[in-house]
């Protein structure tokens, strides 16, 4: 429960430090926040990873308010972990946390885009899939790479440590 | 990373890529929705200001020389702002608190279909 609860306040520390980050496009980011809910998926299973994913979600709400942002935060990463916690369980041997997490950016990035069109109620929005497909690809190596350093990191304490 | 994380992530990103370098007309037109549906279509050719009325208050959207963009939003991002302009068919920028997004055309017909 504790070691949720820190995931949870790493998450959205990593998010304030993505934000001071330069962006190569104004609606990129790289969703460093997600590591939280990777972390949480590999090292306590997918339903402490759904708790991860969803207090993460409600504390951006809390500081950020419960506009669409808010609707768009919480679909996107809500459905991420959905998708990585049946990759990971059904694909487990083929993806590696890298490919768990770039399926993630995928799935989130995808859900956005569905959100998008029924708030704004045009179809018009497909037109940044490509861009948007592209940019799961990059922010999703991002985080897979820090998730598993990580991992790397957290696993070299013994087991009760992080039980 | 394994073999199948390399062949999913270039999978993604040569899609950006084919798409980013995929050759298009000149944009014509550009096509405005707001929250009742299609506000206007006009011409990039002569400038022109748009206000489109949305939940948070009124979108300015800038057509001329081409291209088109907003230029003021009252949403709290104002991604839709700093996106810039827009200029080749299919090409779009939304402001998605407001309730706006704003489409290219080319000569040849619609590009992209609006509901």
């Amino acid at each position: 429960m504790t070691h949720l609860a820190l995931l949870v306040a790493g998450g959205a520390a990593l998010s304030l430090l993505e934000g001071s980050l330069p962006r190569p496009l104004p609606w990129m980011k790289i969703g460093l926040a997600n590591v939280a809910t990777i972390l949480a998926l590999y090292l306590y299973g997918a339903r402490s990873a759904f708790s991860v994913a969803v207090l993460r979600v409600l504390l951006g709400g809390v500081f950020l308010g419960f506009g669409p942002g808010f609707v768009l935060s919480a679909g996107g990463g809500i459905a991420a972990w959905g998708v990585m916690a049946l990759v990971k369980e059904t694909l487990g041997g083929t993806f590696s946390v890298v490919g768990v997490s770039i399926w993630g950016a995928l799935t989130h990035n995808l859900t956005q885009l569905v959100l998008a069109h029924l708030l704004v109620r045009t179809a018009a929005v497909w037109a940044l899939l490509p861009a948007f497909l592209w940019a799961a690809g990059v922010t999703g190596t991002i985080t897979g790479l820090a998730a598993d350093f990580g991992l790397k990191l957290l696993r070299r304490y013994p087991r009760r440590v992080l039980r | 990373m394994t073999p199948a994380d390399r062949v999913l992530l270039a999978c993604l990103l040569c899609s950006g890529l084919v798409w980013a370098f995929w050759p298009r007309d000149k944009g014509e037109v550009a096509v405005i929705v707001g929250s009742g549906g299609l506000v206007a279509e006009v011409s990039m050719d002569r400038p022109d200001t748009l206000a489109v009325k949305g939940p948070l208050g009124t979108t300015y959207v800038v057509v001329g020389g081409g291209e088109a963009k907003i230029i003021s939003s009252p949403c709290p991002q104002k991604l839709c702002v700093r996106s810039g302009p827009v200029r080749r068919p299919g090409e779009v920028v939304v402001c998605i608190p407001n309730r706006v997004a704003v489409t290219i055309k080319g000569r040849n017909g619609p590009d992209a279909v609006l509901r």
